[in-house]
């Protein structure tokens, strides 16, 4: 039951390996416990992107990791086994699709919110589809940026009320739940939506702690890959004091 | 005995419910025969084909309850071929023709057609019940004209049938007289449905004790349907989805606890689990809760929702319940007599499914345990035969490793000795089906212990034809045997043809049997219909006797070769 991402990309093996200590403390509320290493990849996957990432994809040694956050090899089908009624192979397999609009983008597409595990997969998805538009995702922010236009997108939803609401107030299955449909608003439009609310709410700050936490970590290690034992204490002191000061 | 006039003879014998009772009082003389045949209104017929239905009415004119079974069991895994046959048509026009007062039909893995459904509301002005599982070939046209022209229609039951969905007003067909329904099942259609009729059906029928509806059915609506009926006894509920902030949510809470009578729950199809609380209250009362087709309930939810249900004699559930959920249903549900476990992810790589632990737990906590269906991971001996020592009631056991030929993981040995212990121990097995790493052991144990055993499911399993011929030397009841890959040959096909005579019917697919051996037994038996299914035109006809025959299905017959074979389907 518990979703699977796509597509593995290269990031995230190479940030799987460098983080393994770190990967299984960390979690989000609403995100699902997968116990692989997608779900913290995730949350640096779009900051890697660069030049940088191909010496990380060179180390042979990362390959057991990438192995491992793949699911593993089907097993051949045999017809009838096991023993299930057609009516029941597809209980399991539950979809929910949504249509998903951006603000001047000429089509809509549609996402299955099943597939995903947690709001980053589904923005990192999101990210892919909507790639005609040079988006940048500052997951921090918690929007799609267009930086040739300038103006940058919040992802919003339409709840079972007929609200327009900011996604990530609320925990990742309930949003699942009550989405009926998603729109990538512009920030412009989208500043009466509750945005003092948004920034305000638990799950936001404790966003924000986390993803800083581990960029911080990230960006330790790879300046100072050589020192990783030494500088380890320097790093969390850091980290914790940059990171409340720019939630605040 | 003689001495009795007819009546009595008769009133007699109303007393005798089961049909096996009443088979044997047929035989002992002719008056008695007699009275039978005349006084007989439910017949069950476990084959379509071992009789025709006008030799059905010349034996029994007065039926007025017919139960009616097409396809082969295994025709639920695929392993039938679509338009392999079934047709309840002949059979709905002969009873028509011969004027039979016909009130009752329970057809299950037949082909129903709309014109059969046609026919039958016009033909059988008493008509009450019509109970349709796993059957095809019908759309919601059919349904309606049920619905519009059997005036005192009381049941109608649709279970896992593939139904095309026309998006008819079919629910809106129902008369305003109608007012007699007890029971209305529609939760396999997947179309929509007319609310406001469904709302004004429910609300004119006061017997109505069961209801289960479709997917289409929001929890607003429920919670109307609800306010109407206070007095139903079994509910399924559609899409259980709604937010649990709003007015119609607490309104469905004030609404369930006026339904003191439900006593089965099924259905969540879709569901919001944060709406779930709702249903705690009635929880204490059920009897019979089936979640098999709710994967949006997860473990934690499951494992609530199990303490609130004490009283659960039956319980269907998916796997990602976990181990630790069935441990919570064992300590709860101390009532329990029929668990079914069903996977939740039955092609993946299982990362939710339950295992032996489960098992034994269940076992330990549930001792009128007595009909189990249970798909998991793994299973060890030493559990089975503590499962068999706890809970030597067990009357249909059917254990499905997902992965089908797994041995022990502890001992790395076969599962002979656990599956033995379970026929050892088990004094009334009526059903069994067996999976994981099986040798012949196995089946002696089988032959020798099961005595009652009636059906039996082998696949994977075996290492020679004596597997098998100790199960039909040994188990005098069996009526079915289904065997898929297994090394079963042409000597254990025909060292014993006359048993087939005593049976229902014998699957058997890629197993070794051979075209010639499959003729033989033809020949021998006349009374025997040996069916190959030659799907993918893979044999030649009389070219090759020695080649293996992939599919097949033999049953004994009254009536000879069927008529309505298709091309691919050669009865020797």
């Amino acid at each position: 039951m518990s979703p699977q991402l796509a597509k593995p990309s290269p990031e995230s093996s190479s940030a799987g390996l460098h983080f393994n200590d770190t990967e299984l403390t960390l979690g989000l509320p609403g995100a699902t416990k997968s116990g692989t290493k997608r779900g913290f990849s995730d949350t640096v996957d779009l900051n890697l992107r660069g030049p940088c990432n191909t010496d990380h994809a060179s180390n042979p040694s990362e390959n057991d990791v990438s192995g491992d956050s793949k699911p593993p090899p089907a097993k051949t089908q045999i017809v009838g086994w096991p023993p299930v009624k057609a009516s029941r192979k597809n209980v399991a397999k539950i979809s929910k699709y949504v249509k998903v609009a951006v603000d001047g983008a000429p089509y809509l597409r549609k996402v299955d919110l099943e597939m995903y595990g947690s709001y980053q997969q589904l923005l990192g998805s999101l990210e892919d589809m909507f790639s005609c538009f040079p988006i940048r995702n500052y997951l921090n922010e918690r929007k799609l940026m267009d930086p040739v236009k300038g103006s940058d997108y919040m992802p919003t939803y339409e709840d079972r009320d007929g609200d327009w609401m900011l996604v990530g107030d609320v925990p990742w299955k309930m949003f699942v739940e009550s989405c009926k449909r998603l729109r990538l608003m512009k920030s412009t439009e989208a500043i009466g939506l509750g945005k003092e609310f948004f920034f305000s709410s638990f799950f936001f700050k404790f966003f924000c702690e986390l993803l800083n936490y581990i960029l911080l970590i990230f960006f330790f290690f790879f300046l100072f890959p050589f020192e990783i034992c030494g500088a380890a204490p320097r790093a969390s002191q850091k980290c914790t004091s940059t990171s409340g000061s720019k939630s605040l | 005995m003689n001495y009795f006039p007819d009546e009595v003879l008769e009133h007699v014998f109303d007393f005798l419910t089961s049909h096996r009772d009443r088979n044997a009082v047929s035989l002992v003389c002719k008056s008695w025969f007699k009275v039978e045949k005349w006084s007989r209104h439910r017949v069950f017929v476990g084959n379509c084909y071992a009789i025709s239905p006008e030799r059905l009415i010349a034996r029994f004119p007065r039926v007025r309850a017919l139960t009616l079974k097409g396809k082969p069991h295994f025709a639920d895994f695929n392993l039938v071929p679509h338009d392999w046959g079934g047709f309840v048509y002949p059979w709905i026009e002969a009873m028509a023709k011969s004027n039979i007062g016909l009130e009752e039909l329970r057809l299950k893995r037949m082909v129903v057609s709309n014109e059969g459904l046609e026919l039958l509301a016009r033909s059988f002005v008493n008509f009450k019940s019509l109970v349709l599982i796993s059957c095809e070939g019908f759309t919601t046209d059919g349904l309606a004209a049920v619905a519009a022209n059997c005036r005192f229609l009381r049941e109608l039951d649709l279970q896992e049938n593939e139904v095309e969905d026309r998006k008819g007003q079919w629910l809106s067909c129902f008369p305003d007289s109608c007012t007699s329904l007890v029971s209305l099942n529609f939760a396999c259609l997947k179309g929509e449905v007319n609310l406001t009729a469904l709302e004004r059906l429910v609300a004119r029928c006061p017997n109505l004790k069961s209801l289960r509806l479709n997917r289409a059915v929001p929890l607003d609506a429920l919670q109307r349907i609800l306010m109407l009926a206070p007095q139903l006894e079994d509910l399924g509920t559609g899409s259980y989805v709604h937010d649990p902030d709003t007015e119609t949510y607490n309104k469905l809470i004030s609404t369930f606890q006026k339904c003191r009578s439900i006593r089965s729950m099924s259905g969540f199809l879709e569901v919001s689990p944060l709406c779930l609380p709702a249903i705690y209250p009635i929880c204490s009362n059920l009897t019979s809760l089936n979640l098999s087709y709710a994967p949006g309930i997860h473990g934690d939810e499951l494992i609530k929702l199990i303490h609130h249900c004490r009283k659960l004699q039956r319980l269907w559930i998916l796997d990602c319940i976990g181990d630790k959920g069935l441990g919570v249903v064992a300590s709860t549900c101390k009532e329990l007599q029929e668990l079914r476990v069903f996977p939740s992810d039955p092609f993946g790589v299982g990362n939710a499914a339950v295992t032996e632990k489960g098992l034994v737990a269940i076992s330990f906590g549930c001792p009128k345990l007595h009909s189990l269906l249970y798909f998991c991971q793994q299973v060890t001996n030493a559990a089975l035969i503590t499962v068999a020592k706890n809970c030597p009631n067990f009357t249909r056991f059917r254990l499905c490793i997902l992965d089908a030929t797994k041995a022990d993981p502890v001992t790395m040995q076969p599962l002979d000795e656990g599956f033995g212990a379970i026929v050892q121990s088990c004094k009334d097995l009526r059903r069994l089906s067996l999976s994981g790493l099986l040798t012949d052991r196995v089946f002696l144990y089988i032959g020798m212990y099961a005595e009652q055993l009636e059906m039996l499911s082998i696949a994977f399993a075996g290492d020679s034809d004596k597997g098998m011929l100790y199960v039909l030397n040994g188990c005098k009841k069996l009526r079915k045997l289904e065997i898929r890959d297994s090394p079963f040959g042409n000597e254990a096909l025909l060292t014993d043809v006359g048993k087939y005579e005593t049976m229902r019917s014998l699957w058997m697919s890629s197993c070794e049997v051979t075209l010639g051996g499959c003729k033989v037994l033809a020949e021998k038996m006349p009374r025997i219909n040996v069916e190959i299914i030659n799907e993918y035109d893979q044999m030649e006809f009389g070219f090759d006797d020695r080649q293996k025959v992939d599919k097949m299905f033999l049953y004994r017959t009254l009536v000879g070769p069927r008529k309505d074979a298709p091309h691919f389907v050669w009865t020797l």
